[in-house]
């Protein structure tokens, strides 16, 4: 990709001083090679001193096509590539698109595979939440943080390797319910590491929360208010730290998530605090659904008989589930054919990038990655 | 914090007729009513999963964009889709309002042959790289978007690559790709869009079956090339190849 | 010990080698405690192949350095690209001059050794500064105007607070007047067993070690090589031997820290078994010959103390990276200029106001316990200003749980309890 240095406003790049002492506006390419954009995000920012007073993302470096893929691929086929869109939160998206393919059908899977979707949703939440937070640390200097989270992480990935066959790209979500029933044992193994976790959770509380350096870093830093977090279509822990009380499992309550309640953890900060904390506690109302999942968790059929060429009706829709980073939709049109005449990925991730610029705009230089951190993007979803 | 007053938000919507619209069911009449009244030409539908879709022509986006938003407090846009009807192209706006959960569907159909429609960013500024990503992908004009640039895609790709008329293999040769194949046999992609097992074809032809050596690959006299033209060995080369091997394999079973 | 000229020699070599061997085998034990540390605090391993619990895995790196090409970039200033190196790693080396490891493992009294190692330790900046100028890399250049920032405000508290030591030192020994050479410190201290300054100054410890770490460019403060933001900072541009060497450089400095930090405030050499007439009662039979079994005895058992104490110290250095995030440019500045430089002068103040009042038997212990206590006081209320947070701690949670069975929840459902602070939400949002 070329630079396009038409994106930075170069008109007033010099500048001045009060005695004729002329200073110049730095451009830094940051990225799309850089230890903490979280793959291959190129920030090219404008330097006035240690602040920044432009910044511009360029994406589109992990860009596959995954859309176009979809529409060469039959429904059933195409569960897989979600995996790859959000690559932290593969189950989030595997059950989005094979709920936008039920809804489109008309089907609704038994309760049994509802109830294994939202023991894996939020098991994947909790996954993608402890990225998100121990790589944050990471950005901002702490080293030992991500690698706590990565510990309790693998533990949820060993369980989804023994559900799906894969520990990653788990391919487990079926239009009409889910590949495999639970495992034997797979429950007590589930309670087992929930109650570890429990623990550690508590760690990370004592541990970050209340570190001082960690709450001078992040406390007022990239403050989004509730206006601009709906005006720029800001989803997910980013809006609910905002104070803008909206999650899709409880405002447009989907599977399971309406038997099982779920409370939205709201703070009212706005900053990569308050952004941090909502992550944090969401991790705990995870473990209490995962918990609430597995005592309803009911026996059953887990998968509705679909035929093996699924052929929707001609139609559209919209469906979306609340993903780790936000509101995961997909828009799908069907015409009648194996293969979807449409599928469109909105990704939170790509949505609540948007609002980064003009968070940047007067921070400093340290505050870059603290901002960008706290929007916990996953570049495989941006680009797609 | 903030040294450098930020990018002026668009009005929050006025709350008109706030409260009166509790669910999909009620907005679905609401906007029957509001298309019966309007001059505007609209068909009212109920998608699958209970979602109202309002279509209008490309022309009266805007103007229905701004009455969702401030009459019926429409305050989120959430997905911007660009769809290719073949004889068309459409572009489907999917909004939420935040404050009483509602979910709907506007869609603009744009006139055959024309590309251009108003960009929504006065009504909610989110669409600016959503609209964006539709023109990457769709090639559909946004007049009124301040900064309409090619997104995802790379500055110097040609076409639009969701068309449905976009060919996959490239058309155009280009000094400094890596992943050419012999432009000859580049291939619509309508002509091998086909359902079921005639699909299949489509893997035979398309990029990145065939081995392919970067320009600054050292070959050994393996493989020639010329300047900095693709080698000569293309799938067609191995093709015949194979063809070959199975003549002579075929030669030795007789004998 | 008598002077003789033979002895003068034997003794200039073994203590030339012995400095020049800690310096270079300093790096490589400490990247190896390091990288098993922190693995051992991190749930890891650490290194584990390379010779019996990976021991040559960081001898191993440095081979792999010296082997490396050199690279550069073709628009980096040359001579000042080549020279920075240099000019950072020659005043570690120099500094060691002052260090007494034990009486016998000194390159002589210098009787003004800590304005030489101030001197010394400030002019590192320059090899740093040339670094990120020469480099002709943006990283580089803000990793090396930071490091300059850095650098010379923390200077100044770290000089500020070893003015009570030198304090402390004329009450203890020379009648009034107070010695700033090391040897004449740790005498002090040796003056009644076990008194290290630890006990009376224990905030000049602190403060100076916190200022050791913002002088080495370790973790909290280590931003002009942050790596999530600056990807390595001055070092950007740098591989192989020059890198190499601005790496010793920086393990240098911790040793160079560590020590100071060992002979004014841990009493040197001093510790069970270090001491001289004990030895020479009980091994030797001529106590006055030129360097006896008991010297010798004594001077090992003194380096090893002074080893373990500098040892514990540098592992707190390793405590500290792998525990705590780091600062930002400007809290960095702050910390220094607002927060260390007026705590220094106010400890100045009090130690020498108490010299001064407090009659000879107790002083040192009111002194010893209004440190303390001070100590404490900063802590607490430096905590205290931190962690003062309008938010609260716990997020806000629904109050019902809300299920969707016929349940919509609004707005006004979130409502905070009562008393609590009105939310940004519901506040009446201004007409645009």
């Amino acid at each position: 990709m070329t630079p396009n240095m038409s994106t930075v406003d170069q008109s007033h790049t010099y500048s001045e001083g009060a005695e004729g002492f002329r200073t110049e506006e730095m451009i830094l390419n940051m990225g799309p090679q850089h230890p903490s954009t979280h793959g291959v995000l190129r920030l090219v920012l404008q330097l006035e001193g240690e602040t920044v007073t432009h910044c511009t993302p360029v994406i589109g470096y992990l860009h596959r096509g995954i859309e176009k893929i979809l529409e060469n691929r039959t429904y059933m086929a195409g569960i897989r590539y979600m995996d790859n869109a959000d690559y932290l939160s593969p189950m989030l998206n595997e059950t989005a698109y094979a709920g936008a393919v039920e809804q489109l059908m008309g089907i609704e899977p038994p309760r049994r595979a509802q109830y294994i979707r939202l023991i894996t949703n939020e098991m994947q939440r909790i996954t993608s939440h402890l990225v998100a937070v121990g790589t944050y640390l990471l950005d901002l200097g702490a080293f030992t943080p991500v690698l706590y989270a990565f510990r309790d992480r693998e533990g949820i990935l060993d369980l989804f390797e023994q559900l799906g066959g894969s520990r990653f790209n788990v391919n487990y979500m079926r239009v009409g319910g889910v590949l495999h029933d639970l495992p034997k044992g797979w429950l007590s193994r589930l309670e087992t590491w929930l109650d570890a976790f429990e623990k550690s959770w508590q760690e990370f509380d004592v541990l970050i929360t209340g570190n001082e350096i960690f709450m001078k870093r992040t406390q007022g830093t990239g403050y989004i208010s509730p206006e601009q977090a709906v005006a720029y279509g800001v989803t997910g822990p980013i809006a609910r730290a905002s104070g803008v009380n909206y999650d899709l499992r409880v405002n447009n309550a989907y599977g399971a998530y309406r038997e099982v309640a779920v409370r939205p953890v709201i703070r009212y900060d706005g900053d990569a605090f308050g952004r941090y904390m909502v992550r944090l506690y969401e991790m705990k109302e995870s473990i209490r659904l995962i918990r609430e999942g597995m005592s309803k968790l009911p026996g059953g059929p887990i998968c509705t008989r679909t035929p093996i060429e699924l052929r929707p009706p001609r139609g559209e829709t919209y469906f979306a589930v609340e993903s780790s980073k936000g509101e995961q939709g997909i828009y799908l049109i069907s015409d009648g054919s194996e293969y979807p005449y449409r599928a469109k990925i909105r990704g939170p991730s790509f949505v609540n990038l948007q609002i980064v610029p003009e968070l940047m705009r007067g921070h400093k230089m340290g505050d870059v990655v603290a901002i960008l951190g706290s929007i916990d993007l996953v570049l495989g979803e941006v680009d797609r | 914090m903030d040294l450098i007053p930020s990018m002026p938000l668009p009005p929050t919507p006025s709350s008109a007729h706030a409260g009166t619209v509790a669910n999909q069911q009620e907005l679905r009449a609401v906007l029957s009513a509001f298309s019966t009244q309007s001059s505007i030409p609209m068909v009212v539908k109920m998608l699958p999963g209970g979602i109202p879709s309002l279509e209008v022509a490309a022309e009266h986006v805007y103007n229905t964009a701004l009455y969702l938003r401030d009459q019926l407090q429409f305050d989120m846009l959430t997905c911007v889709s660009g769809v290719d009807m073949k004889t068309h192209l459409e572009v489907a706006y999917h909004l939420r309002a935040t404050t009483k959960n509602l979910l709907m569907q506007l869609k603009a159909k744009i006139p055959p042959k024309t590309t251009v429609i108003d960009s929504l960013m006065g009504v909610w500024i989110s669409a600016n790289w959503l609209e964006r990503e539709t023109y990457d992908m769709f090639g559909v004009i946004f007049s009124g978007h301040p900064d309409l640039r090619r997104i995802l895609l790379d500055d110097t790709f040609t076409g639009f690559p969701l068309r449905k008329d976009f060919q996959t293999t490239p058309a155009v040769l280009h000094d400094h790709a890596t992943t050419q194949i012999d432009p000859e046999q580049a291939v619509s992609g309508d002509q091998l869009r086909g359902l079921g097992s005639n699909r299949s074809n489509a893997n035979v032809f398309s990029q990145g079956d065939q081995e392919r050596l970067h320009p600054g690959t050292p070959t050994f006299g393996h493989t020639q090339f010329h300047g900095h033209s693709f080698p000569t060995q293309t799938w067609k080369h191995t093709l015949q190849h194979e063809q070959e091997e199975q003549q002579k394999a075929a030669e030795k079973k007789k004998e | 010990m008598p002077q003789n000229l033979g002895f003068l020699i034997v003794h200039f070599v073994v203590t030339l080698v012995f400095f020049i061997a800690l310096v270079a085998t300093n790096a490589v034990i400490m990247v190896y405690l390091e990288r098993k540390v922190m693995a051992y605090m991190q749930d890891r391993v650490g290194p584990l192949h390379y010779g019996p619990q990976g021991m040559l895995q960081s001898t191993l790196d440095v081979v792999k350095l010296l082997l490396k090409e050199d690279i550069r970039s073709q628009l980096t200033d040359n001579a000042i690209f080549s020279l920075a190196p240099m000019v950072f790693f020659a005043p570690v080396i120099t500094a060691f001059v002052a260090l007494p490891f034990s009486p016998f493992m000194t390159t002589g009294a210098i009787g003004t050794a800590l304005i030489l190692y101030v001197a010394l330790s400030s002019l590192d900046i320059i090899g740093v500064f040339m670094a990120g100028w020469g480099s002709n890399s943006k990283y580089s250049l803000i990793g090396g105007l930071r490091s300059a920032a850095q650098m010379i405000s923390y200077e100044l508290p770290l000089m500020l607070s070893l003015v009570g030591v030198v304090m402390l030192t004329s009450i203890l020994g020379h009648n009034g007047v107070g010695s700033i050479s090391f040897s004449d410190i740790i005498n002090a201290q040796l003056q009644t067993p076990w008194l290290w300054f630890i006990l009376i100054q224990p905030l000049g410890l602190l403060i100076y070690y916190t200022c050791g770490l913002a002088e080495t460019n370790r973790a909290p403060f280590d931003l002009p090589e942050a790596e999530s933001e600056l990807v390595a900072g001055y070092l950007t541009e740098y591989s192989g031997m020059r890198w190499a060497m601005f790496f010793l450089g920086e393990y240098g400095n911790m040793l160079i820290v560590s020590s100071v930090a060992t002979v004014l405030f841990l009493g040197g050499w001093s510790g069970p078994g270090a001491d001289l007439q004990f030895w020479q009662a009980h091994i030797s039979a001529n106590p006055g010959g030129i360097f006896s079994v008991a010297d010798l005895v004594f001077n090992l058992i003194a380096v090893f103390w002074f080893l373990v104490k500098v040892y514990a110290l540098q592992v707190v250095f390793i405590w500290v990276r792998s525990t705590l995030p780091r600062l930002r440019a400007d809290q960095l500045m702050q910390y220094a200029w607002l927060i260390l430089i007026p705590i220094t002068l106010v400890n100045i103040l009090v130690t020498s106001v108490l010299l001064l009042a407090v009659p000879q038997p107790y002083t040192l212990w009111v002194t010893g316990i209004v440190n303390w206590l001070m100590m404490f006081v900063y802590i607490f209320t430096l905590t205290r200003i931190i962690q003062a947070s309008p938010a609260g701690k716990k997020p806000v949670w629904v109050n019902e749980p809300t299920n969707a069975l016929g349940f919509m929840p609004s707005k006004t459902d979130n409502a905070l309890p009562a008393g609590s602070e009105t939310p940004k939400l519901q506040s009446p949002t201004p007409a645009r």
